[in-house]
């Protein structure tokens, strides 16, 4: 079920009236959101419902085991069962094919040639990259004994798989949302009215901002052959905004959807085109799996201490993992691999942790030095984004020397003005809100009602004027 | 809660009020879909040819230019499951029908309607034809299909005429007249382009449309009607960018077809020279002219055909 459709318009609502009038009942409550959140994820395909039930399973007996030993060797034997499966069902799913293909063609260069290659061809269950990492981060805590092992298993399948952030994130830690399943939820009306907010605007993310840049990236990238390199570096630009809005557009959704029921979901965005460096990109770009990797990956690789060759080590492999988390391809691993590079420097002159505060914090625009730095970061990160939207690294490739041709200076092809007006407009509501968790919040100065009702019409008629064709949530197929 | 409940229902009522009611008036709206319903439900009795097809027959076929009584229920990008549904539709109401007329183009079997960048006409037929494939309200609703602009501007211009403006842009005889009276467009670039458009990645539509085909057919021997198959004619921009394996697996089970079935006749037009440039909207699309060039052949094809003058169309056709 997409969130931007009739179908969760109408789930929504009726959800909401059936948790709230069983207020106050944790059980009935969360069994009702595990119900929600299956039914949610069975209307893609019923079939993936057995995966993510076993996955579930899995992890809970995992945590049930750990809970009852002390004894070392049992415990990592209990971890590594609960890896094997969530990273297996991945491998199985997501890079099977993807290994199959690419020994096939290691072997035949090597010319040692083997018969084709067995290819699965399987339909990749909607957010398995999430809910597994999800559900691992419930194994890892309780191992470190961070977190206590439940045994209330309804508690836990519906963590597991709260509709909200199922299928596209924020990857919730187990030990921030977890205990909020145990906990009396008192409805709260400010939570919920800002939760509205914040969904309104995911919606005009998704809706306005993606879905119209879509069509021209969609296009761009698929005839970069024949356009000049001034469309493709526009083609790169509304790649860009359309992945933000795509990806950011769903969190808030999910955040505010969450806020609804009483929860509180990480943050996964904070405005991140607006970073002075990539360092700040990436602490400010999908939050939840970058720390995610940070804490489970990095740290346990050794971090940034070390001697310099581990630093660089574990920058790379933690980079290239990300990219490659986001889908079998080379593409990705290029993609992690280029944006390791440009971390690189700023992690050996120890300059990576530079910019942490909020750019031209107190003032109404960044000073000349901020522009040149947030214009260089967001350029790096295009020609990035231009790999991760490519169908293979040659033609990533081939789309960057297209831009950086004669060409580049000319007048562009493809021109939209309506669509590059709302970019420009949502640019500058996300600048004047960069303070905020999202762009609609107003929690300083209370506007007077009829200013703020205004607002939100204003919004919901952009989004039903300026709305793109319907398009499935880029992450998605992650 | 009550107070956020209270906020969140005065907040929508407008919206969905305003919802509903251009989705009410742009359905009062008449247009091809609702026009042609009407027809069939009204005159189906008297239809002796049924044309039915996507938007080469919609602009290629003119019923006024067949000797007997003809309709023409085809639609822009009208694939096979909608012919199906019409003709099973209107199917005990046609008493009086001798042939069907269907165009079997590069594309037809290996494409649904559902599955392209057209699939906002789907409303159409669940909306004015009443069929029930579909029920996601996406597929049954003006205001989540029309651009915004577009419905605006219909719906203020219906109720500022008080109620006469209408949508049609069909003949009578339910003939597409857009491109009648519109310039030709560049037969190069709209022959490359359409060829790509419509070159399937997939051809795994082939076997539900080969099933709807030999039913459409099946169906259509019981009440003894024949069956006029055509490959519509097209300009070499457009054939000279066609994939050649898609092509050759059409002509390929249009011929089991025939074979299968002795109420099939089957034509191909598309390098047929008797078409001329001039016949042509773009590459792919036959103009006013054109259009009454092919039907005038057709109507000679099958009043020629010795075999269905002997099974009875003669009598018929007098």
């Amino acid at each position: 079920m997409l969130f931007n459709s009739i179908e969760f318009a109408i789930f929504l609502p009726v959800l909401f009236c059936l948790y709230w009038f069983v207020a106050g009942k944790i059980r009935v409550q969360n069994a009702l959101l595990l119900i929600a959140s299956y039914f949610f994820y069975g209307w893609w395909d019923w079939r993936f419902l057995s995966l993510i039930a076993f996955s579930s399973s899995v992890d809970y007996f995992v945590g049930i085991g750990l809970g009852k030993t002390n004894n070392k060797a049992k415990r990592k034997i209990l971890l590594l069962i609960s890896i094997l499966v969530n990273i297996g069902f991945l491998a199985f799913f997501k890079y099977f094919d993807f290994f199959a293909e690419n020994f096939y063609k290691a072997f035949t260069f090597l010319g040692q040639p083997i018969s084709d290659p067995i290819l699965l061809n399987i339909i990749l269950p909607v957010g398995i990259s999430f809910y597994t990492f999800q559900t691992l981060s419930y194994s890892i805590d309780t191992y470190r004994r961070k977190l206590e092992p439940t045994k209330d298993i309804i508690a836990f399948f519906a963590f597991v798989s709260f509709f909200p952030q199922l299928v596209a994130g924020p990857i919730e830690r187990a030990t921030n949302l977890l205990p909020q399943f145990y906990k009396n939820r008192v409805f709260k009306y400010d939570e919920a009215s800002d939760g509205m907010r914040q969904i309104l605007w995911g919606l005009f993310k998704k809706i306005v901002i993606a879905d119209n840049c879509a069509i021209y990236a969609n296009d761009i990238f698929s005839n970069y052959g024949n356009y000049s390199g001034s469309t493709l570096l526009l083609g790169a630009i509304f790649f860009a905004f359309q992945i933000y809005g795509d990806f950011s557009g769903y969190s808030d959704i999910a955040i505010g959807t969450s806020r609804l029921f009483g929860f509180n979901l990480m943050r996964n965005f904070a405005f991140p085109y607006f970073s002075r460096d990539i360092a700040e990109f990436w602490r400010r770009w999908h939050i939840s799996l970058s720390t995610w990797f940070r804490d489970y990956v990095y740290i346990p690789l050794g971090g940034s201490r070390g001697g310099t060759w581990m630093k660089v080590r574990n920058i790379f492999i933690i980079f290239i993992v990300s990219g490659f988390w986001h889908g079998a391809n080379w593409t990705f691993i290029a993609w992690g691999a280029l944006n390791a590079i440009y971390f690189l420097p700023l992690m050996l002159l120890k300059k990576n942790r530079m910019n942490t505060d909020m750019i031209a914090e107190g003032r109404l625009l960044p000073n000349l030095k901020e522009t040149a730095q947030i214009g260089t970061t967001f350029f790096i990160t295009l020609i990035a984004w231009v790999f991760f939207r490519a169908e293979t690294v040659s033609q990533a490739v081939a789309y960057i020397f297209g831009i950086f041709s004669d060409s580049l200076f000319s007048i562009p092809e493809v021109f939209p003005k309506k669509i590059i007006l709302l970019i420009f407009l949502f640019i500058l509501t996300e600048w004047f809100q960069r303070n905020k968790q999202h762009a609609l919040q107003f929690v300083e100065i209370k506007y007077p009602a009829i200013f703020r009702w205004s607002l939100y019409y204003c919004v919901v008629i952009v989004i039903w004027m300026f709305g793109g064709n319907q398009q499935e949530f880029i992450y998605f197929q992650f | 809660m009550s107070q956020f409940v209270r906020k969140i229902i005065l907040f929508a009522l407008p919206i969905l009020f305003f919802v509903f009611f251009v989705e009410y008036i742009a359905r009062q709206i008449p247009n091809d879909y609702s026009y042609k319903n009407e027809y069939l439900s009204k005159n189906a009795e008297n239809i002796e040819i049924l044309v039915l097809g996507s938007s080469h027959s919609f602009y290629g076929i003119n019923p006024d230019h067949f000797t007997l009584n003809a309709f023409n229920a085809s639609h822009v990008s009208q694939s096979l499951n909608y012919d199906y549904f019409i003709f099973e539709k209107f199917k005990n109401n046609f008493s009086n029908m001798k042939v069907l007329v269907l165009p079997i183009s590069y594309f037809t079997l290996f494409s649904r309607l559902e599955d392209g960048i057209e699939d906002w006409r789907v409303k159409n037929y669940s909306i004015y034809y009443a069929c029930e494939y579909h029920s996601s309200l996406k597929y049954k609703t003006e205001i989540l299909n029309t651009k915004p602009m577009e419905i605006g501007k219909q719906v203020v211009k219906y109720l500022w005429s008080n109620g006469k403006t209408k949508n049609i842009t069909v003949s009578k005889l339910g003939f597409g007249l857009n491109f009648s009276n519109q310039e030709q467009s560049d037969l190069i670039a709209t022959g490359i382009s359409a060829a790509k458009r419509h070159t399937k990645k997939k051809l795994n539509k082939l076997d539900g449309n080969l099933e709807l085909i030999n039913k459409l057919i099946t169906d259509s021997s019981k009440m003894d009607i024949k069956v006029f198959l055509f490959t519509p004619p097209a300009l070499s921009s457009y054939i000279e960018n066609l994939n050649t394996q898609q092509l050759s697996v059409m002509q390929t089970n249009i011929s089991n077809i025939v074979k299968k079935h002795s109420n099939v006749e089957y034509h191909s037009f598309l390098q047929d020279d008797r078409f001329v440039k001039g016949d042509f909207k773009d590459a792919d699309h036959l103009n006013g002219i054109g259009a009454k060039k092919l039907t005038k052949i057709i109507d000679r094809m099958i009043n020629n055909k010795k075999e269905w003058v002997a099974m009875g169309l003669s009598n018929k056709n007098t």
